[in-house]
C-alpha cells in the first residue's frame, strides 16, 4: 500500500468506523422491530443496501450554501422553506447523502424521515444523470419523486408499526415547501392515496418499503 | 472508496484539510528523495514522473506566499525544475550584464561629434562619406529560377505542407461530424415528461398492463404503481376501489375482494 493510500485509508477508518458499525455481533432479539437499537439498525441496513449515508447538517458548507440560496428564493416569494427552516425542521437528500436536521435523536420519528429521503438516493442510483436534472427541471416530476419516496415511508411504517397514513397527512403532502403548482400537488396526494390503499392491501411495491420487508425476516430468522 | 467520496461529499472541508495534508507530508518526502537520487538523471526522472502524478501542493503554499508577500521567496528547491530555473536565473544574470555593457559600448560609438563649420555655406559633417549601393539590374528580378527554394519568403507557402494540413484539418471535421451523429446518453437527452396523452387530469384508471395510473395535470399518465400482478406478498390485483384512508374512489393494486364490483379488475 502507498502512503497516501495508508493516509487516506486510515484518516478513513478513523471516520468512517463509529458511523455504521454493527453496535453488537451478538444476534439480537428476534421479535424486536421498534427500538431504537433496532431502527438504529435498520438505518444502517438501508445505507448499506442502497449505497447512500446519512449525516447532519450541522455546519456544513454545502447545506448552508443552499440554505442561503432557499433564503433569497422565499425572500422573492417562492414557496420554499427560508434559511432557518430548512437547516432546522427539513431533511435534505443530496445525490446518495442524506441530511437529517441537527439534533433529531435516534428512534422513530428520525427512521421515518430516513425512509422518505433513502427513497430520493434509490431514484438517484436509478438515474443518476435525469433525476437530479428532472427534479429541478419539472414540478410535475417533483410529485412523483416525493410520491414515490412517500412511499416507501408508509409502507416501512405499516410494516414496522402497523400504522397507516391519515386522510390529512394525505391532503397536506407537499403543500408547503416544494414550489409545486396546484395540479402537482393534486397528483402527488393522488399517488399518495392509491400507495396508502395498496399497501392496506399488503401490497408492498417500493424498494425502501421491500428492504424494510426484507430486513425484518433477516431479523426473524436471526440473520442481523 | 464509495464511502469515502459519500463523506467527501459530506464535509467538503474536513476532506479537502485531510487531502490537502496528506500531499503536503508526501511532497515533504519527496523532496528529500529527490535530492539524494539528483546525482542520477534517470532516477530523479522516474521519480518526479511519478510525483507529477499528484497535486503540487507545496508549490502553491510557495507560490500563494509569493502572491501574498510580492517578493521573490527562494523555492525549496524540490525538484530538477527548481535546479533549472536557478540556473536560467544565473544566465540572465550575465546576459544583462552582457547587455548593459553592449549599451554602454554603442552610446559611446554612436556620440555626436562637434560639426566642422568652415566659412562659408560648407559643412562638413563629422563622419566618412558611404559609398552609394550598386544600381539594380531588371533583368535579374525577370527571370524565374525554379531550384531557388521561397521558403524564407513571406506569404509563401509549401504544396506538401498545404495538403498536410488540408488532409488533418478534413479528419479533424469529419470525426467531428461522425461524433455528432452518435447516439448520446437517454438519461442525457430525454425530456422531464413524457408525450402528452390527452387524459383528463385527475382520473385514473388500470393500464392496459394491470398498473394503475393517475392523469396528471399536464395531461399525461402516470405510474402510480407496478404491475399489480407482480405483487408477491399477497394476489392483488388493479381495479376501481374505495381509498381506505380519504374515501375517495380510485383505481389501485388491492386485494379482489376490495374491488368495486362495476369495475372488473386486471
Amino acid at each position: 500500500m502507498t502512503l497516501p493510500g495508508f493516509l487516506l485509508s486510515t484518516a478513513a477508518s478513523a471516520l468512517f468506523g463509529a458511523t455504521h458499525a454493527p453496535e453488537s455481533t451478538m444476534p439480537s432479539d428476534p421479535t424486536d422491530f421498534t427500538s431504537d437499537a433496532a431502527l438504529a439498525d435498520l438505518e444502517d441496513y438501508l445505507c448499506d443496501r442502497f449505497k447512500a449515508r446519512v449525516t447532519e447538517k450541522g455546519d456544513s458548507v454545502v447545506m448552508r450554501g443552499v440554505a442561503a440560496a432557499f433564503g433569497v428564493a422565499a425572500m422573492l416569494g417562492a414557496n420554499v422553506p427560508t434559511s432557518d427552516e430548512f437547516l432546522t425542521r427539513f431533511a435534505t437528500t443530496l445525490g446518495p447523502v442524506v441530511f437529517l436536521p441537527t439534533g433529531l435523536p435516534k428512534g422513530k420519528r428520525r427512521l421515518l424521515l430516513v425512509l422518505h429521503e433513502i427513497g430520493h438516493a434509490v431514484a438517484f442510483w436509478h438515474e443518476p444523470l435525469f433525476m437530479p436534472r428532472a427534479y429541478v427541471q419539472s414540478g410535475e416530476k417533483r410529485a412523483d419523486y416525493e410520491s414515490g419516496a412517500e412511499r416507501g415511508r408508509i409502507e416501512g411504517a405499516f410494516l414496522l408499526f402497523g400504522e397507516l397514513p391519515t386522510a390529512e397527512g394525505i391532503h397536506g403532502f407537499m403543500q408547503h415547501g416544494y414550489a409545486c403548482d396546484a395540479p402537482d400537488i393534486t397528483l402527488a396526494q393522488q399517488l399518495l392515496d392509491i400507495a396508502a390503499t395498496a399497501t392496506a392491501s399488503g401490497v408492498i411495491s417500493s424498494p425502501v418499503g421491500l428492504a424494510v420487508r426484507d430486513w425484518r425476516l433477516a431479523k426473524e430468522r436471526g440473520q442481523r | 472508496m464509495l464511502k469515502l467520496i459519500l463523506w467527501g461529499v459530506a464535509n467538503p472541508l474536513e476532506f479537502g484539510a485531510i487531502f490537502a495534508s496528506a500531499i503536503a507530508i508526501v511532497r515533504g518526502i519527496y523532496a528529500v528523495i529527490t535530492r539524494l537520487v539528483a546525482p542520477y538523471p534517470r532516477l530523479r526522472a522516474v521519480v518526479e514522473g511519478f510525483a507529477a502524478l499528484g497535486p503540487d501542493v507545496l508549490r502553491f503554499a510557495l507560490q500563494l506566499a509569493r502572491a501574498i508577500t510580492g517578493r521573490a521567496i527562494p523555492s525549496p528547491a524540490l525538484d530538477s525544475r527548481d535546479a533549472e530555473l536557478a540556473s536560467l536565473r544565473a544566465k540572465l544574470g550575465e546576459l544583462e550584464g552582457l547587455r548593459a555593457e553592449v549599451l554602454r559600448l554603442r552610446a559611446v560609438l554612436v556620440a555626436p561629434r562637434p560639426l566642422a563649420v568652415t566659412l562659408g555655406d560648407e559643412v562638413v559633417l563629422g563622419r566618412e562619406t558611404i559609398a552609394p549601393p550598386d544600381t539594380i539590374d531588371p533583368e535579374r528580378f525577370d527571370r524565374f529560377d525554379p531550384t531557388q527554394t521561397r521558403r524564407s519568403e513571406r506569404g509563401s507557402v509549401d504544396l506538401r505542407s498545404l495538403a498536410l494540413l488540408a488532409c488533418t484539418l478534413g479528419a479533424l471535421g469529419s470525426a467531428g461530424v461522425l461524433c455528432m451523429g452518435c447516439p448520446a446518453s437517454a438519461q442525457l437527452t430525454r425530456p422531464a415528461l413524457g408525450d402528452v396523452d390527452g387524459c383528463e387530469p385527475r382520473t385514473t384508471r388500470c393500464a392496459p398492463n394491470g398498473r394503475p395510473q393517475v392523469c396528471s395535470g399536464s395531461r399525461r399518465w402516470t405510474d402510480a404503481d407496478q404491475v399489480c400482478a407482480l405483487a408477491v406478498q399477497v394476489a392483488a390485483v388493479c381495479c376501481l376501489t374505495t381509498s381506505p384512508i380519504t374515501g375517495a374512489e380510485l383505481h389501485a393494486c388491492v386485494l379482489a375482494d376490495r374491488c368495486i364490483d362495476r369495475d372488473g379488475g386486471l
